[in-house]
């Protein structure tokens, strides 16, 4: 078979490494969410260092958002708050994200009725914690981007905040990192056996994540499954998996962006 | 209510590319970036060769993926069935593309997304769309898939096979393909046939 084009197909990768910025930052941010909220309900005594912690990171990647949208100066971004548009996963995470900042920085006024922000903050995070997975998962025709990453993009969000917060000497953080790290290797599993394993499509997309990053991608697993091994060692246990969940995220977000219509 | 639909009769089609011209020029679309393109492709082993010269664009969709994925509503179907954008309200995010399962799709250097729209400028004044109306082997038809009598439906009605592209993923193409030269249909569509 020989193929040809008179003028091409739009095949370009349409998500730069602004997105993938964006990727790592929303994980942070909807983990550091996800925190504030336990921390709120569990009258913790850092809670508002984690509030401010939370408003830092969403204002950071609500600026890189603007930053790499093409239309930063049309300013067309109020739109996504003036329309309902619930099915729209990106809709969601701006909303999660909206939500976690005004009720984390009522949190950190310490002004207000508790019970309001930690409702608030239960469904906003949540929703900016699941949003990146479930914006790549909507796509059934980008083979790369299987439901598997429903589950993954959330636990390596975790984990990736969870790294940060070790990182910072948060105590309790130091016994999570292990059971996520292998939660999200079991995950790596899953979706890539799901690919190698799956209907021709799918086969054709393990390849190509294989031939496009397959090193890179080997590496992000490995580093998160040592860390049962390493995790006595304080900084290097926080690191290698925040390197390891990047890593593995970026690769699904960058390579994924391939679909084999026509090939 | 109507449902503009478009049919390309591939058994007439030789490639010429002069939509893909007349497209580029009617929408002044950007160097880089395409509405309209052919594929041609050749299958076989000489002297059994089957060419196939595809026109593709967006195809409309009856449910079509990259309307409900879009944040602010600028993406949407008209109620004649164009799919349409408000490049007003996009903000770029590039979900739709991500979303659209034939790469139809780019992003316009003005900061929004755009594609092929049937021309609705000229649908407006009751026109034909500019690659409809420039094909010197009248291989593409249009017109409302709900009138008996309109261009589209009386090719879809007279084609000895009509084929869709991915219809596997139920959404329902509003680009018909017929007489499709090899035997299977579409070519890479094989074992997909949905007509």
């Amino acid at each position: 078979m020989m193929t040809e084009f008179y003028a091409l197909p739009n095949t370009e990768h349409f998500w730069h490494w602004p997105t993938l910025i964006h990727f790592f930052l929303v994980a942070m941010a909807g983990g550091a969410a996800v925190i504030t909220t336990i921390a709120l309900l569990t009258k913790h005594p850092k809670v508002r260092t984690y509030a401010l912690v939370t408003m830092v990171l969403i204002v950071l990647d609500l600026i890189t958002l603007w930053i790499e949208s093409p239309a930063r100066f049309r300013f067309t971004h109020v739109w996504i708050f003036l329309s309902f548009a619930p099915a729209a996963p990106i809709w969601l995470g701006a909303w999660g994200l909206s939500v976690s900042l005004v009720a984390s920085f009522f949190v950190w006024l310490q002004k207000g009725p508790r019970a309001l922000w930690a409702t608030l903050l239960i469904i906003g995070s949540a929703l900016a914690l699941v949003y990146p997975g479930l914006a790549l998962a909507a796509n059934i025709n980008r083979p790369l981007w299987t439901p598997v990453v429903l589950i993954l993009f959330p636990l390596t969000g975790m984990l990736t905040v969870i790294s940060i917060a070790h990182l910072l000497k948060q105590d309790w953080a130091k016994r999570w990192i292990a059971p996520l790290s292998l939660a999200s290797v079991a995950m790596v599993i899953v979706y890539l056996a799901g690919l190698a394993m799956g209907g021709t499509e799918a086969r054709m997309a393990f390849d190509y994540l294989m031939g496009h990053g397959g090193l890179l991608f080997a590496l992000g697993l490995v580093l998160m499954a040592i860390v049962p091994v390493i995790r006595r060692v304080p900084v290097v246990a926080a690191l290698v998996p925040l390197a390891g969940a990047t890593i593995i995220r970026s690769l699904i977000v960058e390579v994924g962006q391939i679909q084999f219509f026509g090939f | 209510m109507s449902r503009m639909a478009m049919a390309i009769d591939l058994a007439a089609c030789v490639g010429c590319a002069a939509c893909s011209v007349a497209c580029k020029h009617e929408n002044e679309v950007p160097i880089g970036v395409n509405r309209l393109w052919i594929r041609n492709t050749t299958i076989g082993t000489f002297p059994n060769l089957v060419t196939e010269f595809r026109p593709e664009q967006c195809l409309h969709c009856e449910n079509p993926p990259c309307v409900p994925v879009c944040p602010t509503g600028c993406c949407f179907v008209r109620a004649d069935g164009i799919v349409d954008i408000e490049p007003m309200k996009c903000i770029g995010c590039s979900a739709c593309i991500a979303a659209c399962p034939y790469d139809a799709r780019y992003m316009h250097p003005d900061g929004y997304v755009s594609k092929c729209d049937f021309c609705k400028h000229r649908v407006a004044k009751g026109e034909l769309p500019a690659c409809v109306t420039t094909c010197p082997t009248l291989c593409r038809s249009f017109g409302d898939l709900d009138d008996p009598n309109s261009d589209v439906s009386i090719a879809l009605r007279g084609a000895r096979r009509v084929d869709l592209l991915r219809p596997g993923l139920g959404t329902g193409p509003k680009l018909y393909y017929l007489n499709a030269p090899a035997k299977f249909g579409l070519v890479g569509e094989e074992g997909q046939r949905s007509s």
